[in-house]
């Protein structure tokens, strides 16, 4: 049959499948790959949903449970003084990739430059490319720890279309700051350029820094599309609850897509999230301070093994350099894998010149992190050895 | 969920889904795939058609497909940038055409029509059997290629699932793994609890116990 070469996000996409695939079939694996908190989700979260469930297993409307859309709605309201009217402005998602998705569906016409941070996510180059959008690398940022400036934006504006922003970011666990956050919205308004705000780790910043919503900016909020789930802050990934606040005809054209390409998500995940924001919020605080704890013996451990890695303001996601190791990021990785058996996802599965780089994800007890430092030492003790040993042979 | 199943689900659908489902699409005269990569789990049946088009399709704007109308999915296929030819237009044939689509109920010489198209034209041929996936029945299933045809469907006539919104796609493991990309970069994984309770009533239907 006729085959097309993938794309470079299709790609991207699947070198990550294919490792966790490996994973999969393998004993005793650490995985520090996914982006998955491995903590419980917090049981009064569960309970709510399966009791709402059994009361009511309904279909819910396309653009997603009207109760679930006026928490959000109170959310905004409460905590960034953003108004959002929960019948037009709210569409509930399968979690904030499909809203992603869809939005660039709504949004971008074919030929539309998109700027896009770089390193990112597979994912947003696949939705650009299948919306026929042209995606326009942002500089990396990476002498000021990847946190993009509203300099490295005016710098790319010139015939983009969209801007889109992760705060904070995966795969480099940059946080933007408030003050840059203004400014990067100031400097898209000035060219006019429409902002696709993904803040699905607003509920993980740490030191007690605010993430500042592009929505909240002045003169933003009418071309905004903020991104952002449960999944993360609640640690309840399985439940595929994501969503997308923004103007109302932008959600309208959003809503209509969602009900050709999808319908309406599931009721009982949709109880589970409103549940997440109308239970108690301790369980979210105990998920950060855990994630906050792993980051400092994360980068404790890193430092230990000489491994150049980014200080991540958010996400549980670390940025190391491993250029100095002279092992391309795959082969890193794959050889991690197959000889030590610990699990992380190479740079070049978020963009073709990070080579150098892996992501590296905090997930497992102290112990298991401990360990997976020990097995990482372990596998760069080899390499660095086979290396000076080929060099004085 | 009370045993944790609360987070992402292995990317293409939990393994015992995915067999159970090939098994029973085998058991009702379908195509008869033995690796699980022959399955994709998807939210609906909608779902399953809009990332098979986006795996299946050359560039945006192609001409693809040759399919019978009444089709009730004609705006899927051009939100994924794919322009829906019908059999009665003298360009069916084209050598744009990407890929065969036809709805499971369509008349047998529908059915017949189509599948030579596809196998002709060395073509992907998509069978979309809706809410028809209903194991222990005898549908009579339509014509079908083993290399060529991917079943796309829901689990709505499961007692008690169409709350839960699944859907799933199988055929040929070269396909799917080009479409499981696209499902991955649209929702990562379908609900957790939506696939285990469309285990649970496959179990509860056709029995088997629970697998290791």
């Amino acid at each position: 049959m006729k085959e097309r070469a993938a794309s470079p996000g299709e790609k991207a996409t699947q070198s990550r499948s294919n490792l966790m695939q490996l994973a999969a079939t393998m004993e005793d694996v650490i995985s520090f790959g996914a982006g998955d908190p491995d903590l419980p989700t917090p049981p009064h979260i569960i309970g709510e949903a399966m009791r709402r469930f059994a009361l009511d297993p309904c279909i819910t409307p396309a653009q997603g449970l009207p109760e679930l859309r006026r928490a959000l709605a109170e959310r905004y309201r409460q905590r960034k003084r953003l108004l959002f009217d929960p019948a037009s402005e709210i569409v509930i998602t399968n979690g904030a990739q499909e809203a992603l998705f869809l939005t660039m569906m709504a949004l971008v016409n074919p030929g539309d430059g998109v700027l896009v941070q770089d390193p990112r996510y597979s994912s947003y180059d696949q939705a650009i490319e299948a919306a026929g959008g042209r995606i326009v690398e942002l500089p990396d940022a990476r002498r000021r720890g990847f946190e993009l400036n509203s300099e490295d934006v005016r710098r790319c504006a010139t015939g983009a279309r969209i801007l889109v922003l992760i705060n904070p970011n995966n795969p480099t666990g940059a946080l933007i700051r408030a003050d840059g956050v203004s400014g990067i919205a100031a400097a898209a308004r000035e060219a006019g350029i429409i902002v696709v705000s993904d803040e699905v780790y607003e509920g993980l910043v740490y030191d007690e820094l605010p993430c500042r919503s592009v929505a909240q900016c002045d003169g933003m909020r009418e071309r905004t599309a903020t991104v952002s789930s449960f999944s993360k802050t609640w640690a309840m990934t399985g439940f595929r609850v994501g969503y997308l606040a923004g103007p109302a005809p932008l959600i309208g054209a959003v809503t209509r897509l969602k009900q050709a390409v999808s319908g309406a998500c599931p009721a009982l995940p949709q109880y589970a999230a409103l549940a997440a924001l109308t239970g108690p919020q301790e369980p979210a605080r105990e998920i950060l301070a855990t994630f906050e704890r792993r980051r400092s013996m994360m980068m404790q451990g890193l430092d230990a093994l000489g491994i150049p890695h980014s200080a991540p303001g958010g996400t549980f996601f670390i940025w190391a350099d491993i250029s100095g190791f002279g092992v391309a990021a795959e082969e890193f990785c794959h050889r991690l894998l197959m000889e030590h058996r610990v699990l992380l996802f190479p740079g070049s599965s978020f963009g073709s010149k990070w080579q150098g780089f892996v992501r590296i994800s905090m997930l497992g007890s102290d112990a298991r992190i401990a360990a997976g430092l020990a097995r990482l030492g372990d596998f760069i003790h080899s390499i660095t050895s086979n290396q000076s040993g080929g060099r004085t042979s | 969920m009370l045993g944790g199943e609360t987070h992402y689900t292995t990317r293409p659908g939990l393994p015992e889904l995915r067999r159970r489902l090939l098994g029973e699409i085998a058991q009702m005269g379908g195509p008869c795939h033995e690796s699980v990569d022959s399955a994709l789990i998807t939210t609906g049946e909608s779902e399953a058609l809009f990332v098979a088009l986006l795996g299946l399709r050359p560039q945006p704007g192609s001409a693809a497909g040759a399919y019978v109308g009444p089709c009730r999915y004609e705006n899927i296929f051009r939100i994924a940038g794919l322009v829906p030819k019908h059999l009665r237009e003298p360009a069916t044939e084209g050598r744009d055409t990407r890929l065969v689509f036809r709805e499971f109920e369509s008349d047998p010489a529908a059915h017949e029509i189509l599948i030579t198209l596809s196998l002709r034209h060395d073509l992907p041929d998509v069978l979309f059997m809706g809410d028809k996936f209903a194991p222990g029945s005898s549908v009579g299933f339509p014509p079908c290629s083993i290399e060529r045809t991917l079943i796309l469907g829901n689990f709505d006539a499961l007692p008690g699932l169409s709350a839960f919104r699944i859907g799933f796609l199988a055929g040929p493991d070269a396909l799917v793994r080009r479409i499981r990309v696209w499902k991955q970069a649209l929702s990562i994984c379908s609900a957790a609890s939506s696939q285990r309770a469309a285990v649970h009533a496959l179990r509860t239907l056709v029995g088997g116990g629970e697998e290791a």
